[in-house]
């Protein structure tokens, strides 16, 4: 079951720019950039983190999609 | 208290730690093994020395050059490189071990009973080089 995010419209709707969002959580751009295209799924430290920088409920950051089978 | 100061600190371990770590282990290794050959075979020699002052002087050279570049305050790994970083490390290792056995079966096959010091010095030399070089390249993906 893949994980997807609503990292980059969160953040473009508040207005914030990738680079100072990677800076405020300690992680690099390319990482960064790996995790808004769903390239790569942050450990659970680090999406507690996203979550809190946003201030929203998780669900609202992650979506855990089902795999039909 | 106490985690608030270290916080203070951050930024400046972050930024010359690696530096300073760097060149002390290369000017420690360069003295001991010139130690260990005075102490083994009585005889003083440069050649680390020099070595290690050349490798400080470049290094150091790169790293100031690299500070300068910078102009963010990402830092050099998180997570997902210490991830590549150490998947990476476990493909090498796992390629070399298994080269090395057909090297072993090979030279077995050939009825060779010793196999040449310098043969197993350049395999461990190339491990250290291509991993050197994959880990500078693993850790800009």
């Amino acid at each position: 079951m893949p994980v997807k995010n609503n990292i980059k419209k969160i953040r473009k709707e508040r207005g914030i720019k990738q680079l100072k969002m990677a800076e405020d959580l300690q992680v690099t751009r390319q990482t960064f950039t790996a995790i808004e295209n769903n390239k790569y799924n942050p450990s659970l430290e680090l999406a507690l983190k996203i979550v809190n920088y946003f201030n929203v409920p998780i669900d609202e950051v992650f979506i855990l999609e089902e795999v039909k089978r | 208290m106490k985690e608030e100061k270290f916080e203070k600190w951050m930024p400046f371990i972050e930024r010359w730690v690696p530096l300073c770590m760097g060149l002390f282990v290369t000017a420690g290794a360069a003295v001991v093994a010139t130690y260990a050959i005075y102490i083994f075979q009585d005889e003083f020699i440069w050649d680390f020395i020099i070595a290690a002052a050349i490798v400080i002087v470049a290094y150091t050279t790169y790293y100031l050059l690299k500070l300068k570049r910078k102009k963010d305050y990402t830092p050099e790994f998180d997570e997902r490189t210490m991830k590549n970083v150490f998947k990476f490390f476990a493909g090498v290792s796992f390629v070399f071990i298994f080269l090395f056995f057909i090297f072993l079966g090979g030279v077995t096959l050939l009825g060779y009973h010793t196999v040449s010091l310098l043969h197993l010095w350049i395999f461990a030399l190339l491990y250290f080089f291509i991993s050197g070089i994959g880990l500078f390249i693993v850790k800009r993906r």
